[in-house]
């Protein structure tokens, strides 16, 4: 049992895994992040949607701690988004990594615990995954490498996404839609998270009955790929089908709803299940696919 | 033959193995955490899990996708209680009206719709967030008009505004009609949804600390 531990958690070098889901992860946070510029004093100024004297009466605020809280002008708000979005690039680039992944975490649950309200999906994933990332960087600093710190962090950083999706799926088992198949209706027709109008489609009822199977079909394949992903993810011979239904489902989700960096920081993470060979043919495809593209 | 571990090394390797056992029950039980195991958990681990924000219940789109569309409707009155300006937030589609398809912009409304989602939860948060803004935005921010229709943009406040004396406000809820209703021809798709609009308060700006 010992050696099993030691095996699993102390004895695996996921650092060529890590070191690529770090650029791509960060460079889709900053994409994320940037976007929130247009809206920063609506959401985290005093003079926004919640005043500090307010978080208290709108949620538990004990352990929550913000520096805005204190930063309230909005200068200072500016700066400390200037520096969250420069401890990212720092990061993407893998410059001063630890130190700018401590910033990254900072200044990150910062403006989370600022206003929680604007936090959706990818904010929290990105919350995990920068405390992951902090203490990898930390595991590969000259004084603690020594310890097996990073391998550690690397097997935390895998097992992360499969409770998110094992929550994912079983809270899905537990609606009433899900079951009935109708689930991807209400959401496709829901004009707050959908990105197009899809009532056309359903304009007459003979379209709207040619739709209810495929709609239904989809509605359960998604609660079983959710709920069987963190059981089948580390199977040899199941992986690829896996993460290649994940990167599809994800890719119809970007797609269809207002959620594409949530998609695209939810497919990244899957490169924490290749391994160093199959990353390799992963950076050489996707390479092969920006040149194509005159992009590198 | 396998390099014997030193003491301090084996020593180390217990404390990480710890902190790792710590880290996993609190990932494992924290999306669950409004029950039995979760009391007795809680003391333990909660200080832990509100610093790094690790609450997440991870219900993407569940247990239910959400039949149904929120968001607020508001009026602001002068002191003679006459209408100034009527508006809801979020006011996703016009705002995206154009661009919708901009990557950013859906990010940008993602957030708003969050924001509106958790003000949702309890008429308290609503009255608490939204009714400060609308007075304080139109208070202190002068320079040009209110979007009809949309949210008070914190650098286009209204001299007008400063007329603002109170602010009513609704929680309203679309509800979208079922598929197999839809299928059998009971309802067509571009029928009116249900609509109900919920009475949240009627607060005055003056009462307000600001």
């Amino acid at each position: 049992m010992k050696k099993l531990w030691d095996h699993f958690w102390f004895q695996v070098d996921g650092r060529a895994q890590v070191f690529l889901f770090r650029k791509i992860f960060c460079w889709i946070l900053f994409g994320s992040y940037f976007s929130r510029s247009f809206d920063l004093e609506l959401l985290y100024s005093n003079e926004g949607l919640l005043q500090v004297a307010s978080i208290p009466a709108v949620l538990f605020s004990d352990y929550r701690f913000s520096i805005l809280n204190y930063l309230s002008g909005v200068n200072s708000l500016w700066l400390f988004h200037g520096l969250f979005l420069t401890s990212l690039v720092f990061l993407a680039f893998g410059c001063l990594t630890w130190f700018m992944s401590l910033v990254a975490l900072f200044c990150h649950l910062s403006f989370i615990h600022r206003n929680l309200g604007a936090v959706y999906g990818a904010d929290t994933i990105a919350t995990y995954y920068l405390f992951y990332l902090c203490l990898f960087e930390i595991g590969e600093s000259k004084i603690f490498k020594k310890i097996p710190l990073s391998s550690a962090v690397f097997r935390l950083m895998q097992i992360q996404l499969c409770v998110i999706y094992a929550y994912s799926g079983f809270e899905k088992l537990r609606g009433a839609s899900w079951w009935n198949g109708d689930a991807l209706w209400y959401a496709l027709m829901n004009s707050q998270v959908s990105r197009w109008n899809m009532s056309w489609v359903f304009h007459d009822s003979g379209a709207s009955v040619w739709f209810s199977l495929p709609i239904a079909l989809a509605s359960y394949g998604v609660v079983l790929w959710e709920v069987y992903f963190p059981v089948l993810v580390w199977s040899k011979r199941w992986k690829f089908w896996i993460l290649g239904t994940g990167a599809v489902i994800h890719a119809m989700i970007g797609i269809c709803f207002r959620i594409p960096f949530f998609a695209a920081v939810m497919v990244c993470a899957y490169l924490l299940f290749l391994d160093s060979k199959e990353l390799k043919h992963f950076t050489q495809f996707f390479k092969k696919i920006l040149s194509r593209f005159k992009l590198a | 033959m396998a390099k014997k571990e030193s003491p301090k090394y084996r020593i180390l390797k217990l404390g990480l193995s710890a902190g790792i056992l710590f880290h996993l029950v609190a990932i494992a039980y924290s999306p669950n955490s409004e029950t039995e195991l979760g009391t007795f958990l809680n003391p333990l681990f909660q200080s832990y899990l509100h610093f790094f924000e690790f609450t997440t219940s991870w219900s993407f789109f569940a247990p239910d996708p959400g039949s149904f569309l929120v968001y607020f409707e508001w009026e602001l009155l002068g002191k003679q209680g006459e209408q100034l300006e009527l508006g809801q937030f979020p006011d996703l589609v016009a705002e995206s009206a154009g661009d919708s398809n901009f990557l950013l912009k859906q990010e940008q409304d993602m957030r708003k719709l969050s924001v509106s989602r958790f003000m949702a939860a309890y008429d308290a948060r609503a009255e608490k967030m939204l009714i400060p803004y609308l007075c304080f935005s139109s208070s202190r921010q002068g320079t040009s008009s209110f979007h009809h229709q949309g949210t008070p943009s914190l650098r286009q406040g209204a001299p007008l505004l400063e007329a603002v004396d109170s602010v009513r406000l609704w929680k309203v809820i679309e509800l979208i009609p079922p598929l197999k209703e839809i299928a059998l021809g009971h309802r067509k798709i571009e029928d009116a949804r249900g609509r109900e609009r919920h009475w949240i308060t009627h607060a005055y700006c003056k009462d307000l600390e600001l």
